[in-house]
Order: structure tokens, then sequence, then C-alpha cells
């Protein structure tokens, strides 16, 4: 926030401006070019990407080209567009899931050694463990529906909100704590007053971590055992040697996961905007 | 100032044998103060044997080396220590500590501004007031007043982090003084500050001092801070931590700052440094 702020504080900028006004416009373009040049490297390459498939004749199931890509998509639309949906479901309810479970967990931690000492090594046991090796036992328990898929997905969030939460609700100054024992405040108020809001940038930071994570779970699941979403469809696809599809379906993957991650860095900057955790 | 600049030194037994007599005006009062860390083998005593007293609108510094219990003695009269590792008798306004501390009697500034970043300038000063339980008066002076006093007019709405350290230390000490303590405790307020600064924020803490009746305590590093400020100098020797010697300030007040450079401050100083060199 500092860094951002101080050119437009320093003194000497606005003259400098004022001299120059006729490179205002050429300004302008150059500002443009900034904004819009990696999108111009992409377009590139997937421009560079078609005509190397075209030229060189490779096999659609190996190679497919974007325009059969977009062939694939525009014919299975409904069908792609229904998996995305699934995986987005399946994908924020692990994660919701995560985050109530990992907060609640880490402020339990927080409060209580003797909890901290009792379910710290099962935790790690958990966190160890594959989670492609317990997807299909989670299919066997819970049959092949929406929970495992969730459980997958909230596998993979829920430790590094866990981690992090629990170190920012430990990491307080103890002056600061100090300070509030002096104002005879309860243990409550000082985790209500104090450890939360410096829990938060951490918890926030945690999500750049856990929401992608929470994506890759429920494909996961999806891919062992479902009936829908792009995990599933992937399967499918691959079994049928259409690659043109399963790298839409693997794009449209990413999609979610970069969708959940900037608007987690977005939330991030609006609830939090004293500090950021840098990673 | 003539006969002002008188230096009386009492050696800390000779003190110990009036402390029987408690004087009514008498904030603090540290009987034969023991403080241990740890326990058994690894038992480590801090501090032994401390007799100290601190009047009512009194300002007292303890000097010392590294490490020789000082910002542990202040905890202790803070009541932030665990009551099993204190020994010996710390009496705050007549109660314990910890009665003290809950009576909101005590303030203490550290040497970071430790405020939450999270809230605006006025919202850390408010925030004791807001957690404090059971505290039915009202203070005499507002947020903003408050912050007036300590020269933060208009800066209610910032935030800690577009303040400068010495900013943050004036809305530490704001905050501290919001309860309206009868001691205020300070380790090494000014330690984190740039000189120029800190010569600023002496003249400043006496100026908000002689608006309040606080007593106050002072650990600092400095002796030209530790003279300045204070009524009496406690000079500590180090493991344990015990008191060498007592030197009394008896500069008239309101202090100037170019008391500093008086011969009389030199002298007092190079008595203060002397007693460390032998107090090691």
């Amino acid at each position: 926030m500092t860094t951002a702020a101080a050119p437009t504080t320093s003194v000497a900028e606005p003259p400098v401006r004022a001299e120059i006004p006729p490179a205002a416009r050429a300004g302008l373009l150059l500002r443009v070019f900034r904004i819009t040049r990696s999108w111009l490297v992409l377009g590139s390459a997937v421009v560079l990407w078609q005509v190397v498939v075209e030229v060189f004749g490779i096999a659609p199931y190996i190679l497919p080209a974007p325009s059969e890509m977009i062939a694939s998509f525009a014919d299975n639309a409904g069908l792609f567009l229904d998996g995305l949906l699934m995986t987005t479901l399946m994908s924020l309810g692990g994660f919701g899931v995560a985050l109530v479970v990992g907060v609640a967990l880490a402020v339990l931690m927080a409060r209580s050694a003797l909890f901290e000492e009792l379910v710290y090594p099962f935790l790690n046991i958990v966190r160890v463990m594959p989670t492609v090796a317990v997807a299909p036992l989670l299919i066997i328990w819970f049959g092949r529906n929406a929970l495992p898929i969730i459980i997958c997905s909230f596998l993979i969030a829920v430790f590094p909100i866990l981690v992090d939460v629990a170190h920012g609700l430990t990491s307080v100054d103890e002056d600061l704590v100090s300070v509030m024992k002096l104002a005879n405040a309860s243990e409550l108020s000082i985790l209500l007053h104090v450890r939360i809001p410096n829990a938060l940038p951490y918890l926030f930071s945690s999500f750049r971590v856990a929401a992608p994570g929470a994506v890759v779970g429920a494909l996961l699941g999806e891919f062992i055992g479902a009936r829908r979403g792009l995990g599933y469809l992937i399967t499918v696809y691959s079994a049928q040697l259409n690659t043109a599809a399963v790298f839409v379906l693997a794009l449209l993957s990413c999609l979610v996961g970069i969708v959940f991650f900037n608007v987690c860095v977005w939330l991030e900057r609006i609830v939090v905007p004293w500090r950021t955790v840098v990673r | 100032m003539p006969g002002a600049s008188q230096i009386t030194v009492s050696r800390a037994e000779s003190s110990t044998g009036s402390s029987a007599v408690a004087r009514s005006d008498e904030r603090v009062r540290l009987q034969d103060v023991c403080i241990v860390h740890g326990r058994g083998d690894q038992a480590v005593v801090a501090v032994e044997g401390v007799d100290m007293h601190v009047g009512a609108r009194e300002i007292v510094s303890i000097v010392g080396h590294s490490g020789c219990g000082k910002s542990t003695l202040l905890r202790a009269i803070a009541g932030l220590l665990p009551n099993a590792s204190v020994q010996g008798r710390i009496s705050v306004m007549g109660r314990s500590p910890d009665e003290a501390r809950r009576s909101g009697l005590i303030s203490m500034v550290f040497q970071e501004s430790v405020l939450a970043p999270w809230r605006t300038v006025e919202r850390n000063v408010t925030l004791p007031l807001e957690v404090a339980r059971g505290r039915t008066r009202t203070p005499r002076r507002t947020a903003s007043e408050q912050l007036e006093l300590v020269g933060l007019k208009g800066y209610e709405k910032r935030y800690p982090k577009q303040l400068s350290g010495g900013q943050r230390q004036r809305v530490s000490l704001a905050r501290a003084l919001m309860m309206e303590p009868e001691v205020l405790l300070m380790d090494e307020p000014f330690g984190a500050l740039d000189e120029i600064t800190r010569d600023e924020m002496h003249s400043e803490l006496l100026r908000i001092w002689e608006t309040t009746h606080v007593s106050i305590v002072l650990v600092t590093h400095s002796l030209a801070e530790a003279i300045f400020l204070s009524d009496r100098v406690v000079v500590m020797s180090s493991h344990p931590g015990r008191v060498a010697d007592t030197i009394e300030v008896d500069f008239p007040r309101p202090r100037r700052t170019d008391l500093k450079d008086s011969p009389e401050f030199s002298r007092i100083a190079h008595r203060i440094r002397v007693s460390l060199e032998h107090n090691r």
C-alpha cells in the first residue's frame, strides 16, 4: 500500500507530467500495450499452435489444433458447462467446509495446548496421507455421489488454512497482549479484538493455496468416482481418445482454479487492507 | 539554576531500613523482591533483593546493563508475571500488582508501539476502554482530546502504517493514558527512535506528564534520558539483578532540553557511569 502510494505523493512528478503534454497520446498507447501485452503473447502462442499443427499434420488425438478445441466446445457446450458448474459447486463445498473446520481447529489449537498436543500428530498423519489413496475408500463408504468429492476437496484445502490461521492466532505481539491484560481484558476479548484480526491476513494468505487446492481435490474426487463434473468428463473423453475435448476440459478446470484464486486475492485486498502476508 | 544540582546518593542498604514507614503518597513499593525464572535445576534468579519506591507524581528510572532484569522487574510491577516466580512484596497503590492491574491502575508503554494495524489511530487509543471489564468511570478526556494532548490532533482516522515511528509512539502513549492510570510503566519507550526524535519525545513526555497526575517508572539504556526525566535513578547490577545505587536528581521542573548540556547533568551522568562500571 505504502509503496503504491509513494509515487503519487512525490513532489517531482506533477511538473514533469506538465512539461510534456504531446507525449500523452503516445503514453496512452504505451499503457494500452502494457496492459494487453501478456494477452498478445498468449494470442500469438495460440496462432503458432494452430499453424504448427496444420503445417506438420499432427494427428488430432496427439495434439488437437485450437480450432478443433473450439469446435469440440461448441458441440458439447451444454455438457461441458454442466461439468464446469458441478466442479465449481464441489470445490466451493469443499472449500467452505475446509474454511469452517480449519478455522475452528486452529482456534482450539491456539487456545488449548492440550488439544494441540493430542490432535496435532493425528492431523499430521491425515495431512501426509495422499488424497489419491483415500478417494477410492471414500467412494466405497459414501457411494458415487457428491459427498466423497467434497471430502477430497476439503482434505486438500483444510491444512493450509489450519496451519496458517493457527500461526496467525499465536504470532500476536506479546506486548499487545500485555496492553490488553493491563486493561483487564478477558481471554475472549483478546481473542476477538487481537488474535482473530491478527490472523485474518494469514487466513487470506492461506486461501491462495487452499482455493486452487480445493479445485484440485474436487477434480480428483470426480476423476475416481462421479457421474458429473469436469473430472468425470475427462476420464470419459480420454478413454475415447478425444484429446480435443480433454484439452477443453483441462482448460475449464484451469479456469475454475484461476477464478477461485483471483476472487481470494480480491477479497484479501478488501478485507485486510492493512497487511498482506508475503509467501 | 543555583542550588538545584544537589546530588544525593543513597546506598541501597540504607534505604531498606526506612521501608517499614509507609508513606501516604506512595504509588509503588518493592520490598526484598526476588524474581526466579524456571523451576528446579533450571531456575535462574533474574532479580534479587530489590527495594524501591515511587511516590505520587514521581518519575523513577531504572538503568543497568542488558539482561540485568530491569524489564522483568517492570513486568512484575505490572502483574504480568506468574505469581509463583515473584517473591517478596510488591504493592501498587497499596494493592498487589494483580489487583492493581485488574483495577486498571497500571498502563504500560513498550519499546515498540504495538498498535493494532487494523484499527485507526483513534480506535487504537480506545481499545483498552472497549475491553476493560468492570470499569465504570468514564475518562475525563475523549480519544480526540487525548490525541491532541500528545500532539496528534487531526490524526484520528489515520492508520498506524501511515505514521512515523515517533508518531506511533505518541499514539501508544495516548492509549496508555486513556485508562487514566495511577502508574505508567515504560519499557525503553524511546529506544527504537532516532536521537533527534528521542530528544523531542523527552520534552513532550514531561509536558504531557505535567497535565496528568501519573507516576512513571521508566526502564532505559540512555543515561541522559534517565537523568533528564527522573526524580530518581535506580542503578541495577547484573546476575542477579540488584539495586546497586539510587541517585536522586534534584533539577527543578519544568526542565528544559538545554539542561542536558549543563555541567551538573554531566556530573550525574558520570556518577551513574562509574556505578555501572563497578557493578557489572
